[in-house]
């Protein structure tokens, strides 16, 4: 009976949903300097602050399609694509001079990231409405931060210089986990309306940041610059200067620095619709069990 | 009667025989140990120095010419969790768990070829950093699969912390000729701000009363720095009252004066682990009528 019970209740799906993360375990600082927020050194020489806490970059609207699979009514596997499409962005203003005018301000926001998250999934079962779990891990495939950093100086009979640095912010792979506890309601024996709290636990560690522009008051000195001097920063975990040298830079004149942790864990509400497969004919056939006392009991 | 029929009525009883059984009702005890490893944790801290690894600079020079960085959290370690719960039915039901990390990992970084802050000689030394017994409070949702042995599980809810202090141990040794030592132990008291933890598992019950649970969990947390002061200090071993630079006390803020109060950071206290321990459950089983997961085949 119950082999045929499990027979019954195998079932594939595929959902698809939205929802808006808020940061969660993030970090005001990440080792070079502050994520968001403003110093400002005063007429007075005073240096005051106001950060703000608690940065994660993968805070803001969220997409997701998945599909999986039940192995019985209970217990299952799912694979969710999620992809950030309207992260949000942390604005930080790193030195402000009241006295000169000169300021270096800058932003940084996660450019549409995508992670797959394999997870298991755990049913109460239900009639009408039906409990759920998942747990699982989650691998960043494409994890790529834009960083714009803004530095306005004035120089004595030059005027003032607004000049801008654009960079490809990427990082290595790292393992997150993922869990979400939620609800579906089903208006039919195959469709459901779901919704859910769910976690996001990562921190992704940098490897390279690319400048990818540079304009001063507005035109674009780039390829002067990239002709000049190195546009990459090699971030790593470890490093040994080579021939004895007393700089980090590697073979290809990179900087090489200290990696550090971006922030990417958040917690959000998500919601969205879900589509049951019909069950196979083989696995009814198994069965002497009528459908609807498969997958819950729910509505034929 | 047709068979058809009889087969789809025997097998509608034996189902809600089955889910019957499931449809336990009260509270229940759970306790157990396990191990966590950092997730989601950070490698620099917020001055950029690094909380595990190894670093060798060349002499007067501002940058590192050899390092190693490792990711670390203050809550990896052996864990040991207590908790009592209730199940509303057989599927749903709360618990409120408290979990230590009885053995928290610790940290060291160890540093070679350093400018003293006097900046007349070079010095070696190590830094050591670890959170002290952290004590989390996890109130939970808790599903079940429901199974008369073998039941499946799934827990989601909040961490929060009643202890997250961490301390970091600085042992400094000049290079010869001076080879003079100095020790300072600081405490850094954390401000309460909630995680988030979860787990999912497994459950085999042994008895009608007792069951053996399997889980991986995780945590996702970080606290910020409310102060820091100091423990202890030492030079050639023995007791000093000479102040550090910052003084002994430093308050933590996230505005004001830079000078007076600096500001704020964050401590990395996420992780992932597995645990497993017993459950004893003081739950009734109620009758097949409480089944509501098949109403219409009843």
């Amino acid at each position: 009976m119950l082999l045929a019970t499990y027979a019954n209740a195998q079932q594939f799906f595929i959902k698809g949903g939205l929802g808006y993360d808020f940061p969660q375990a993030g970090q005001s600082f990440s080792g070079y300097g502050p994520y968001n927020g403003s110093i400002t050194t005063n007429n007075n020489n005073s240096t005051t602050y106001d950060y703000k806490n608690n940065s994660s970059f993968a805070a803001g609207l969220q997409g997701n399609i998945g599909l999986g699979y039940m192995f019985t009514e209970h217990v299952g596997l799912e694979m969710d694509l999620i992809a950030g499409l309207a992260s949000k962005k942390y604005n930080n203003a790193q030195y402000v001079d009241t006295g000169s005018g000169s300021s270096y301000t800058s932003s940084i926001n996660a450019n549409t990231p995508i992670l797959l998250a394999p997870q298991l999934v755990l049913e109460t079962g239900g009639t009408k409405f039906n409990f759920y779990a998942r747990g699982g891990l989650v691998l960043p495939l494409y994890a790529h931060f834009k960083e714009v950093d803004n530095q306005v100086s004035t120089q004595a009979g030059s005027g003032t210089f607004y000049d801008t640095y654009t960079s490809d912010v990427k990082t290595g792979f790292s393992l997150g986990f993922t869990g979400a506890m939620g609800i579906q309601y089903y208006l039919n024996e195959n469709v459901c309306f779901w919704g859910e709290v769910n976690l996001l636990s990562m921190s992704l560690p940098v490897i390279e940041s690319d400048l990818t522009d540079f304009t001063e008051n507005g035109v674009s000195y780039y390829s002067q610059i990239s002709s000049s001097q190195p546009t990459v920063t090699k971030y790593s975990k470890s490093f040994s200067s080579i021939n004895g040298t007393n700089q980090n830079v590697n073979n290809n004149n990179q900087l090489i620095l200290p990696s550090y942790s971006i922030p990417f864990s958040s917690v959000g509400i998500h919601a969205g619709i879900m589509y049951r497969f019909p069950k196979s004919s083989r696995s009814s056939g198994r069965s002497h069990t009528s459908a609807r006392q498969t997958r819950g009991g729910r509505p034929q | 009667m047709p068979l058809t029929m009889k087969k789809v009525l025997l097998s509608t009883i034996l189902v809600c025989i089955a889910y019957s059984t499931f449809a336990q009702k009260g509270f229940y005890i759970a306790g157990g140990l396990g191990y966590a490893i950092p997730a989601a944790g950070q490698t620099l801290d917020a001055s950029g120095n690094p909380y595990s690894g190894s670093i060798n600079n060349f002499p007067a020079q501002p940058l590192n010419n050899t390092y190693t960085v490792k990711k670390a959290s203050f809550s990896a370690g052996v864990n040991a969790a207590i908790g009592v719960g209730y199940m509303f039915n057989g599927h749903v039901g709360v618990e409120v768990r408290g979990y230590g990390v009885v053995a928290p990992q610790q940290y060291t970084v160890t540093e070679v070829n350093v400018l003293s802050p006097a900046g007349t000689d070079l010095v070696k030394g190590t830094v050591k950093n670890y959170a002290q017994l952290p004590v989390f409070i996890m109130p939970a949702l808790l599903y079940s699969t429901g199974g008369k042995k073998i039941s499946g599980y799934a827990r989601g809810g909040l961490a929060l912390p009643m202890s997250g202090n961490v301390y970091q141990e600085q042992n400094t040794v000049h290079n010869p000729p001076d080879e003079s030592t100095e020790y300072l132990k600081y405490q850094t008291k954390t401000k309460f701000s909630a995680g988030i933890a979860g787990a999912i598992g497994v459950s085999y019950a042994v008895s009608a009363k007792a069951s053996i649970w399997v889980e991986a969990n995780g945590m996702s947390l970080s606290l910020y720095a409310k102060s820091q002061t100091l423990e202890t200090h030492t030079i050639n071993n023995a007791s000093t009252t000479i102040q550090p630079a910052q003084g002994t006390v430093v308050n933590y803020g996230t505005n004001g004066v830079y000078a007076n109060n600096p500001p704020t950071y964050s401590i990395p206290f996420s992780n992932v682990g597995i645990s497993a321990g017993i459950k004893i459950s003081f739950a009734k089983q109620e009758a097949a009528s409480t089944s509501s997961h098949h109403p219409k085949s009843e």
